[in-house]
């Protein structure tokens, strides 16, 4: 709820302070590694267990109107277990905050393999430029997964992450 | 002073990290995918994958684990 609020209320400030951020980039590209908490359970079982590690790769475009939000998708592979594989939906919003830029996001990520997930995600990132097009990347996010045969009957998978990442904007 | 204040920061954030994933290590499974080729994950234990599509009363291991030390 409180990433909610964060996504909405930088919607709000984006806006306001939109000329802050860069409208001349076409596409930014980043790669990352992470890992975190997987919470489920079934028949009043919750668990709780370090998530697989994982590694992504996400293409972002600026949206043509309103340069603040970022469009694109990510490539996640999942390192451990049974090393499932999923594509994500990403829209973020861009925020300058003195060096840093803020990037509270949501995305839906579908894992499709060897089983399948899907659910909603919300996200916030941070960017650390260094230089005048890399940077460095860090971001966590919560996501729910209520649909998919990777789901036990009765119960919804959430997962709680952590990414270290590089990024370069084009 | 700033690079101080900033090593303090990663620190604690690095320390918060690794108690909350080693904090998480409770047995039993949570996806299906977890579980190896012909298992499924039913209330938080590994068991066979039966042919009806429910689920086995018995927990079984994964292939990985019965292949180890039974001969």
């Amino acid at each position: 709820m409180a990433l909610f609020a964060v996504v909405l209320g930088s919607a709000v400030s984006s806006r306001a302070y939109g000329q802050g951020v860069a409208s001349d980039q076409l596409l930014d590209i980043s790669t990352g590694f992470g890992s975190g908490v997987l919470r489920g359970g079934n028949g009043g079982l919750g668990v709780a267990q370090r998530a697989p590690f994982f590694v992504d790769v996400t293409v972002l475009t600026p949206h043509p109107a309103e340069p603040w939000l970022l469009l694109g998708g990510s490539l996640r592979v999942e390192l451990e277990d049974g090393r499932a594989v999923a594509g994500v939906a990403r829209a973020t919003l861009r925020h300058k905050l003195s060096k840093l830029e803020l990037r509270p996001g949501v995305a839906i990520p579908f894992y499709f393999a060897p089983r399948t997930m899907i659910g909603p995600e919300a996200n916030f990132g941070i960017r650390y430029p260094v230089g005048n097009d890399f940077g460095l990347l860090a971001g966590a996010g919560i996501a729910a997964f209520m649909i998919g045969n990777d789901v036990p009957h009765g119960t919804t998978v959430v997962m709680f992450h952590f990414q270290l990442g590089i990024g370069l904007l084009l | 002073m700033r690079s101080q204040a900033r090593t303090r920061i990663v620190a604690a954030a690095g320390l918060v990290l690794s108690i909350a994933l080693g904090a998480c290590t409770d047995p039993g499974c949570i996806r299906h995918s977890e579980c190896g080729h012909g298992y499924v994950c039913t209330r938080a234990m590994c068991v066979v994958e039966p042919s009806d599509g429910g689920s086995s009363a018995e927990p079984e291991f994964p292939d990985d684990e019965l292949d180890s030390g039974f001969e």
